[in-house]
């Protein structure tokens, strides 16, 4: 067994050498921090974290870790919830936390050119002086970073009618795991050969480490609105989703509460005033012209009512609508208080499924005895079932796992797929066979020997292990 | 030097040929011993002839629309002369087309490569739902033409281009006799690589798409139109430039420019009546706009048409679009007509600059198309930067990635067989 100590590691020094001392993480207690990202299921501790202050620098340390034959795992802030950013044994983690810079904006053409480490609410506020914003806004955008973003095709509420990550880079700066600098696209709306960007946002690190972006701003609208009608039943309440879909309106967000996660919610600081005796609660958020907006929040309301809502709110102020939403992003910490662990799955089914696909996950979680409670993005049909469990009881960790298995299952059952925005990494690789025949897993592993021959760049993520052998075996194995 | 009886189909490959097409019942319209051309209505066709190319080392050329200047063979039965340097078969696919399924609650359909755009819209239109994209000639253009060439009109102002509508394909790569599937019904979706976002502008050299699923939008309740022309170029494009920051998006855009006619400003804008007519007022107002006689859809979908006639007619003509940031479109577009002047014709030019994108052309042909298209790229880069991409003489999709590029078309295509000399510098 080789003795990767960092006095003793040859690797770690050439790397010291290479980058400086303060850009090169080695003791125990450094690599412990990163030994798990959002997925804390699986752990695995690296060799070496590697804290590079830009593309350069990441260049010169891939071409080192290539020499070395060291596999690379990038890393944002490790808020990603399929196991992207899990270390791979013996392996490197470069972490883009030190670059984020935002290096231009160009207010004409709403453009920004950023540094990948840059944290996805930061831009925004950035940006917010000439009024406009970033649209890609993941549950954890206050801390998740552009980079993970771009890996994971991020999306968030806003997602349902400005579009997912993929949607918004027009370019990127990327690092290939022979150290080897290139550009794909750049700020010009279509790249003059095929468009990579659309393979390379979504890759889960598997294809080199982008550094830098250029990203599309979207003006601040006129009018913003949010909404919050409760329901007495959670079918009553997608039922209203569909309805405001199919009558041709386009909120911004249209998000659904489950009553569990209310009563999460209200009982923590993340408290919005959600009625808890509603078995559901729509958020609907609304943007545009001042007429637009009047017009379908009348449509939305007599949707709403329609379909049995409770009543129907509208926030007084930006006060009232920011605390609204402090609820719903707040979600995922706010479960806290049910068990130590939390679980936030990710699947997808078209929109007009979600009743059955609701029904779905709480048969699974009854029969299975996990407490599972629901958040999710309704307009676009995706699913965050929330299971809470103890991660030092082993037999739940294994419910839960087969809980999400077997949910996965059931959405794909349904005409849907295993993530909207979170990605596979190590959580549902093994799950992709459900979706995807040999000839196409095996044409996504040909896409990726043509951007890493080597085969460095994040291996193991986003393959069945039956694809990519022992060191993925290790990867998942729940420590 | 390859011998020429080596490019002929030898017997075993025609009865190999005859027997796949009898097979899956197609016919082949014409065949000999260097082109096969069929249309086929049978994807197993599609997977065979390109299993049996790759075994037999045969080039496929494939189409879906009208648009592709290369096909040889005419519908009035004439042929232009075939390359010399290969065999190949030619697979025409708008027999292959109609909706496979429209999930009307859903917004989502999935459709035929061969389907026409305008009779996949008439369709949708039944449930006032669209696909909110209006290129040229969609009366022929067909889906899959639309998707291979990243065709777009004046609506991917607001709407986007044809990537922010596909969440889903079929395609057949090369070799394996196999139907590969990416995305599907789903409008969100982060498992695996999006490889059916990656054949959209790909002019068909990595894979033939069968079926494409795209998210639709609702058709709007109300829509304005306001034109104006103006006695300069660059108040044309400064009045564009001001639409686009007014209060409500434009849903269209376009800058129009040709011989003898002064430049033209289109802006339409599109959702509830009483928004539309607020928008149309302050446009109306501050930049002396004008509302168009008629404001049908159809009024405006011909009208982008007649742009797209005029700027591929003529016998010899030079075709570029370009692209760069939208506060450059003026100038690039400046750039750009003055180099197709140089070739002896006045150009035409449709610009979006919102998008920031620009068609020209012109009834000029370069000497060496190549040659005048880097040149043009380097007056760019030298302006300020941007792209461009020859439509016409040659229609090639071009690797500023260089390496990266390759080594996906060599990934897909290892022998190159597949719509070969597509892919240039």
């Amino acid at each position: 067994m080789p003795d990767f100590s960092p006095s003793r590691d040859p690797l770690v020094s050439e790397l010291e050498q290479a980058l400086g001392r303060d850009a090169v993480a080695a003791s125990p207690e450094h690599l412990a921090a990163y030994e798990c990202d959002g997925l804390a299921l699986y752990k695995e501790r690296p060799r070496v974290v590697i804290l590079p202050r830009s593309t350069g620098e990441t260049a010169r340390a891939v071409r080192i870790l290539n020499r070395a034959h060291v596999p690379i795992v990038p890393r944002g802030a490790g808020t990603g919830l399929s196991g992207g950013a899990t270390p791979v044994k013996g392996g490197a983690l470069v972490s883009l936390a030190r670059m984020r810079r935002v290096l231009e904006v160009d207010t004409v053409d709403r453009l920004a050119h950023v540094e990948l480490g840059l944290v996805n609410a930061d831009l925004s506020a950035h940006t917010a002086r000439w009024k406009l914003t970033y649209a890609p806004d993941p549950s954890s955008q206050t801390a998740c970073t552009l980079g993970g973003n771009v890996a994971e095709n991020s999306g968030g509420p806003h997602c349902f009618k400005h579009g997912a990550t993929t949607l918004h880079v027009l370019g990127l700066t990327v690092v290939l795991s022979s150290g080897e600098v290139v550009s794909i696209g750049g700020p010009e709306p279509d790249p003059q050969g095929y468009d990579l960007r659309t393979l390379f946002v979504g890759s889960e690190g598997t294809l080199g480490i982008a550094t830098e972006a250029w990203l599309r701003l979207v003006p601040k609208p006129e009018v913003v609105e949010t909404y919050l009608a409760p329901f007495s039943s959670m079918d009553a309440a997608c039922r209203a989703v569909s309805a405001v879909v199919a009558a041709g309106i386009l909120p911004a967000a249209l998000e659904m509460i489950d009553d569990r996660t209310i009563a999460a919610v209200e009982a923590s600081i993340f408290a919005a005033g959600y009625p808890r005796d509603a078995a559901a609660v729509l958020l609907v958020e609304l943007d545009g012209s001042r007429a637009e907006v009047r017009r379908d929040g009348t449509r939305i309301q007599e949707i709403c009512k329609n379909h049995g809502a409770l009543r129907f709110e509208s926030a007084t102020d930006e006060e009232q609508r920011k605390r609204l939403w402090k609820g719903r992003k707040g979600a995922f910490g706010a479960m806290g208080r049910i068990a130590p662990d939390l679980y936030v799955m990710d699947c997808v089914v078209p929109r007009t499924r979600l009743p059955q696909a609701l029904a779905a996950i709480s048969e699974i979680a009854d029969r299975l005895g996990v407490k599972c409670a629901n958040v999710f993005h309704a307009g676009d049909g995706n699913l965050h079932p929330n299971m809470s469990y103890d991660g030092r009881n082993a037999e739940e960790v294994r419910r839960v796992l087969q809980a999400g298995e077997e949910i996965c299952r059931a959405c794909v059952d349904l005409g849907g797929t295993l993530s909207g925005e979170h990605g596979i990494g190590i959580e549902k690789n093994d799950f992709l066979p459900m979706v995807f025949r040999p000839a196409e897993l095996s044409a996504f592993q040909q896409v990726r020997r043509a951007f890493d021959p080597d085969g460095l760049m994040n291996p193991c993520k986003s393959l069945p292990s039956s694809m990519c052998g022992e060191i993925a075996a290790a990867a998942r194995a729940p420590k | 030097m390859v011998e020429p009886k080596s490019l002929q189909f030898d017997d075993g490959a025609i009865a190999a040929i005859r027997a796949v097409l009898t097979a899956r019942g197609t016919l082949a319209l014409r065949a000999d011993r260097r082109a096969i051309h069929v249309a086929t209505h049978a994807e197993e066709a599609i997977r065979d002839l390109l299993a049996l190319a790759s075994e037999h080392h045969i080039s496929i050329r494939s189409r879906s629309g009208p648009l592709d200047r290369r096909w040889p063979f005419r519908s009035d039965g004439e042929q232009e002369p075939l390359a010399d340097d290969e065999r190949t078969i030619y697979i025409d696919l708008r027999p292959w087309d109609g909706v496979v399924e429209h999930a009307v609650d859903d917004f989502v359909v999935r459709v035929r490569a061969g389907t026409a755009v305008a009779k996949l819209q008439e369709r949708l239109a039944l449930h006032r739902q669209w696909l909110p994209m209006d290129p040229p000639l969609a009366g022929e253009l067909t889906i899959g033409e639309a998707v291979s060439r990243n065709e777009f009109g004046p609506y991917r102002t607001l709407h986007g281009g044809i990537r922010e509508h596909l969440i889903g394909a079929r395609f057949v790569p090369m070799g394996g006799g196999v139907t590969l599937k990416t995305g599907g019904m789903v409008v969100k979706a982060a498992t695996g690589f999006d490889l059916h976002r990656l054949q959209v502008g790909a002019l068909e050299t990595l894979a033939i798409g069968v079926e494409f699923t795209f998210r639709l939008k609702p058709l709007p309740d109300g829509t304005r139109t306001l034109d104006r022309t103006f006695p300069s170029r660059a108040e044309a494009f400064s009045c564009a430039m001001a639409l686009r920051e007014r209060p409500m998006a434009p849903a269209a855009l376009f800058v129009a420019e040709a011989p003898q006619r002064l430049p033209r400003v289109v802006v339409r804008y599109e959702g509830p009546d009483e928004a539309v007519a607020e928008a149309a007022e302050g446009a109306a107002r501050a930049l002396g706009m004008t509302p168009t006689a008629s404001d049908a859809t159809a009024h405006w979908i011909d009208a982008a048409r007649e742009e797209w006639l005029r700027r591929t007619g003529g016998e010899k003509r030079c075709a570029v679009r370009i692209t760069c940031r939208p506060s450059q479109i003026e100038k690039m577009t400046h750039e750009a007509a003055r180099m197709l002047d140089s070739l002896g014709a006045q150009p035409s030019c449709f610009a979006h600059p919102g998008v920031a994108f620009a068609d020209l052309w012109c009834s000029a042909e370069p000497d060496d198309p190549r040659e005048w298209l880097q040149r043009l790229r380097t007056q760019m880069a030298a302006s300020g930067g941007g792209t461009a991409r020859m439509r016409w003489p040659l229609d090639l999709l071009s690797a500023p990635q260089g390496h990266l590029d390759r080594r996906l078309k060599e990934v897909a295509d290892p022998q190159s067989l597949l719509n070969p000399g597509t892919v240039g510098p």
